[in-house]
């Protein structure tokens, strides 16, 4: 079980994450705040990259930063930019972190030849990674976090770059990967999450906003969301979420306390969720 | 795969490597055929008549000498150990001693430092003239163009390259990852950062091995080249081997008494010990820095700097400070072809390139752990 107790991160005066505590055991948990919010010091912090300024984060009760490289070799980090040597082949550079991983060799080429196959990577091993497209890189970073078989998998912004189809393919990897071990993937794109994620964490102005299923988050929501007509007036309190086509031309998705006139009630999604509680970050 | 197995790997992928190797090896190729071949010719028919007549230019010498069959480079040879003496028996340090005091006027302590180090140059000079070293041959008048051409020349230029493929090796493995931004995979690995101590160990590993290859590859066709077999017992403080600064020009009276062939093989592991001590401030100020290109700036700046400092406290007349500055790595390396002698004003105290080079070792040996502690306990290094 990971849990973060009470973390505050400050940089000099900035203060990018103010008391935090959190919890985390088995599924998956996406990290879901606009741009700048804190995900990526949250993660740079579970991957002990950074520290925290307060608090502790602790593994099964004892100190990450304690626990050291025993934490580590627990730990699948695959970072928002993947980093790789160009002139590698995918097979010598995942043998070259299995070696970072302490994995004896026997073990790590077997273990290899099985998440290659799993990130559909069998037909690309011996190729350079500079020949590999964006999507193939990523899920070669895939492959290198999950080799060490890693109770803790953080993925931080995976899909930044991917094309749509590549993305499903992700997910569906995420979704496959996630059985018994604590996933946590960051991501300002609520599609990427929608599906696989148990637990949303939810940050706003540094501080923890939720961490809860999407159904609840949604569940917040409801009745509150309404479509009406392109061109139909915005009351004052109600809040524009978003434009869709619908069957009679361009709807406008409302946040209201009462139906608009010329409104019908919608379902609300993690989408209108996420647009609603973030509705006044990000405007000038 | 071991760990270590990939770090040399990454090493040997580097183009720039081999380039520079291979510029190397091709400038020392030429350094070889530098010399004239004749004299080339005579040293290495004075060290076969040194193996039947001895290295001791005596009376005994000239005679035996004397009756060898007449050749021009015998003959040569022959004017010059003529009037052979033990210049060691009247030599007095109190000249050198009075030509520094008044270098090195207005700064009593620089003063004071260097008259106690003539004062020891004394004792040694007293202690050559009881062992009449100065009465070895070692490649008689030719001595001095050799001996300078092998340290002043080819050794330098062997050792430069060391310390040049060493601060590359270093600046590489130190920046790699931060290039590749692989930086974050390594430290949130099972290793993490420890692997930067094998980096290290890596280093100078590449910079000893680069060093002994260079050294290997110049100093085979040297040996093959020029015949030492009667030299490499000649004392090094022959009385035809002397060694001159901007100046004075003085005998090379060294600390302790050396071969030739003791004096080779110190040069050469000295040489190599100044390859780690630059090895050392690279991966120091590589680590501190985490960046390939801006290290190799501050390495460069750096040594700019030491070079700056001592001309200008010469300029200034602080001889103090000047002969501080004349323990740094470059300094070393500037008086490298006059090591274990006295070294003029290169040197404040006897010994000075082994106090130097054991200085740098520790200092710089100590910045460096100190740099990898601190980088082991440092955030975000990507």
């Amino acid at each position: 079980m990971l849990s973060i107790e009470h973390v505050t991160k400050q940089y000099g005066k900035l203060t990018a994450l103010d008391d935090i505590s959190l919890t985390f055991t088995s599924g998956v948990y996406g990290l879901l705040s606009p741009n700048g919010a804190g995900k990526t010091t949250l993660i740079k912090m579970l991957a002990t990259l950074l520290f925290p300024t307060k608090g502790q984060i602790l593994w099964d009760g004892e100190d990450i930063l304690a626990l050291g490289a025993k934490y580590r070799g627990m730990l699948g980090y695959l970072p928002q930019q993947f980093g790789y040597y160009p002139g590698y082949t995918p097979r010598q550079f995942l043998r070259y972190a299995a070696a970072l991983q302490c994995i004896p060799k026997k073990t790590a080429d077997g273990r290899i030849e099985r998440l290659f196959e799993l990130v559909g990577l069998s037909d690309a091993t011996d190729k350079k990674l500079k020949k590999l497209s964006g999507g193939m890189l990523q899920r070669v970073g895939i492959a290198v976090a999950m080799l060490n078989d890693p109770k803790l998998l953080l993925l931080d912004e995976p899909t930044a770059g991917l094309d749509p189809r590549e993305r499903v393919r992700f997910r569906n990897l995420i979704h496959a990967l996630s059985e018994d071990r604590i996933v946590i993937l960051s991501t300002h794109i609520v599609s990427d999450i929608e599906t696989i994620a148990s637990q949303i964490v939810m940050l706003k102005d540094h501080r923890l906003y939720c961490c809860d299923s999407p159904a609840h988050i949604r569940e917040k929501f409801k009745d509150k969301i309404f479509e009406v007509p392109s061109g139909t007036g915005i009351g004052t309190g109600d809040y524009l979420l978003s434009e869709r086509q619908g069957n009679a031309g361009t709807v406008l998705r409302v946040l209201s306390d009462a139906c608009p006139t010329g409104g019908t009630p919608a379902e609300p999604g993690l989408e209108d969720a996420f647009l609603a509680i973030y509705r006044e970050e990000g405007r000038p | 795969m071991r760990l270590a197995v990939c770090e040399w790997q990454k090493l040997f992928r580097l183009p720039a490597l081999w380039v520079f190797l291979g510029l190397c090896l091709a400038f020392n190729g030429l350094l070889l055929a530098e010399p004239s071949p004749y004299d080339r010719a005579f040293f290495n028919e004075t060290s076969s008549d040194a193996v039947a007549l001895g290295q001791r230019a005596d009376n005994g010498f000239r005679a035996r000498l004397a009756a060898l069959p007449y050749t021009e480079n015998r003959e040569i040879l022959r004017q010059s150990v003529m009037r052979t003496e033990d210049i060691f028996e009247t030599y007095s340090t109190e000249e050198l001693a009075a030509f520094y005091q008044k270098a090195t006027a207005g700064d009593p302590i620089a003063q004071s430092i260097l008259t106690r180090k003539y004062e020891l140059l004394q004792n040694r000079a007293d202690h050559l003239a009881q062992t009449d070293a100065a009465l070895d041959l070692y490649a008689g008048p030719i001595t001095h163009d050799s001996h300078q051409y092998l340290y002043n020349r080819l050794l330098r230029a062997i050792v430069t390259e060391g310390i040049l493929l060493g601060v590359l090796c270093t600046l590489y493995l130190m920046g790699c990852e931060k290039r590749t931004g692989t930086q974050n995979l390594i430290c949130t690995s099972r290793t993490g950062r420890r692997l930067w101590r094998r980096k290290m160990r890596i280093s100078l590993a590449a910079s000893l091995g680069f060093y002994a290859l260079l050294a290997a590859a110049a100093l085979g066709p040297y040996l093959f080249l020029w015949n030492y077999d009667g030299i490499w017992d000649s004392s090094v403080s022959s009385q035809f081997n002397y060694y001159s600064d901007l100046f004075f020009v003085r005998p090379f009276l060294t600390w302790t008494d050396l071969t030739v062939k003791q004096y080779f093989i110190a040069m050469i592991l000295a040489g190599g010990v100044l390859v780690l001590v630059f090895t050392m401030l690279t991966a120091a100020v590589g680590l501190w820095l985490k960046h390939t290109y801006a290290a190799a700036v501050a390495v460069t700046a750096l040594c700019s700097v030491s070079v700056g400092l001592s001309i200008a406290a010469s300029n200034s007349g602080w001889w103090t400070a000047y002969l501080l500055l004349t323990f740094s790595p470059v300094s070393l390396w500037l008086s490298f072809n006059c090591w274990f002698t006295e070294m003029g004003l290169s040197a404040a105290i006897p010994w000075q390139e082994t106090v130097g080079l054991s200085l740098g070792l520790f200092v710089w040996g100590g910045l460096t752990a100190f740099t990898l502690r601190s980088f082991e306990r440092k955030e975000d290094v990507s």
